[in-house]
């Protein structure tokens, strides 16, 4: 029996041991809590209208990654982040970092807008009912 | 088939239904991650020990990406296996360790852990082999599934199902990705369908939740033999289903590894083709 669970305590162990990412070693943390926000990253341009990434930036470049970037900046920084009330001097930092990020290797001569804003949507429940809003997190000209 | 599950060894032809399917995953998972060229913004793992920079830029990915196909070539044709799932394992540590230096977490450490556990039982070359070199990695699947209850019950206690009208925020946020990726706003309608749904039936949601937990606490029953193990990659992929339907949410890193290793759905195809192939024979 042990040679048919060896690795399965070795993996858990150190994983434990660990206690936080170090590839290959995780503690599969996803969705381990489930606080009373959530939030997506969207594009608009200066008309207000949505731009969609898949239309308009390379495959790697979606609403998920931009999320999983911006997790990692507040980390990394150890900035105090979540339920919508993050300091929006570090917000606007996050956003130059991020739209940095987004517009790296793109061509922007295809794009028909002139201006790109990256916007924060936040969820929360209130009294069973599912409320958000849009925060401008950056704004940049763009340069045919 | 019910014969050939209460075998606890594994044939050659099954093992084929399993390394092409997982070399093939493997690749499109090299393919698409996500690597800030020039640059590892939030070092973790490994590069928070070496400087990784100049193992990110567009030229040394695009050569990662030859190496592996090569790799999983070799992998699929069985050859020099030790070296070769030694080097897949050493490949995704640096790759997927790049990615997730960039922020993007895509949960691939199964990937890596797989290779590893592969070329342990490929160097011992015991005559278990035909058994272990799938069995190592039904272990690791098992203690990621356990890991991720863990984590849920260290964060949140054992009540954790009991916040299921909460999981409607997150519920949102999936489909708000789509909707934002694509323009469809029938994604986001779609989101908030389910995300109401959850809050007027939260027993319900409670009641998916504390089964989730409760299959992903008892991965480790998996490890019995040959017959659990399916068994429960069938559960956990009823479970994966119902994420994905809720949440739009398929962590594929972990999806496919595990049905791959616990299912082995192109086996069970083709086993139940030859079946029906026999029976139509005059």
């Amino acid at each position: 029996m042990m040679r048919k669970s060896f690795l399965f305590l070795f993996y858990v162990v150190v994983s434990l041991l660990i206690g936080k990412e170090f590839h290959p070693f995780s503690l599969f943390p996803m969705y381990n809590s489930f606080p009373n926000y959530s939030y997506a990253f969207l594009l608009k341009n200066e008309k207000g209208e949505l731009i969609p990434y898949r239309k308009n930036f390379s495959k790697d470049k979606n609403a998920g990654g931009l999320a999983h970037q911006y997790y990692a900046f507040f980390n990394y920084h150890h900035y105090q982040g979540g339920f919508g009330g993050e300091d929006s001097v570090y917000i606007k930092e996050a956003g130059k970092e991020l739209m940095a990020k987004l517009l790296q290797d793109e061509n922007t001569n295809r794009f028909n807008f002139d201006t790109l804003r990256l916007y924060k949507r936040y969820y929360h429940l209130d009294h069973d009912s599912i409320r958000y809003r849009d925060d401008l997190m950056y704004e940049q000209a763009i340069n045919h | 088939m019910s014969r050939l599950l209460t075998i606890n060894t594994y044939s050659d032809t099954e093992w084929r239904f399993i390394k092409i399917p997982v070399a093939f995953f493997w690749l499109a998972s090299i393919r698409s991650a996500n690597i800030n060229h020039e640059l590892v913004p939030y070092p973790v793992g490994i590069f928070t020990f070496i400087n990784g920079s100049f193992l990110a830029s567009a030229h040394t990915v695009m050569v990662f990406f030859v190496c592996a196909i090569v790799l999983a070539l070799l992998y699929i044709f069985e050859k020099w296996m030790t070296a070769t799932t030694f080097f897949m394992f050493a490949l995704s540590l640096v790759l997927f360790t790049l990615e997730e230096s960039s922020g993007i977490f895509n949960r691939h450490s199964l990937y890596t852990a797989i290779f590893l556990s592969q070329a342990f039982a490929y160097y011992r070359n015991k005559p278990a082999l035909s058994e272990e070199r799938i069995q190592f990695p039904v272990q690791l699947i098992a203690g990621g599934y356990f890991l991720a209850a863990i984590s849920k019950i260290r964060q949140s206690g054992f009540g954790w199902f009991t916040e299921a009208p909460l999981a409607s925020i997150q519920m949102i946020k999936g489909y708000s990705y789509a909707y934002f990726n694509t323009g469809d706003v029938k994604q986001f309608e779609k989101g908030m369908k389910h995300a109401n749904f959850i809050l007027e039936h939260k027993l319900l949601a409670q009641s998916l939740l504390a089964v989730s937990l409760f299959l992903e606490l008892f991965a480790w029953v998996s490890l019995k033999n040959k017959t659990t193990a399916f068994i429960y990659g069938l559960l956990l992929t009823a479970m994966h289903i119902g994420i994905w339907y809720f949440m739009n949410i398929l962590i594929g890193s972990i999806f496919y590894p595990m049905i791959i290793f616990m299912v082995n759905p192109l086996y069970l195809m083709y086993a139940g083709l030859q079946r029906l192939v026999g029976l139509l024979k005059p």
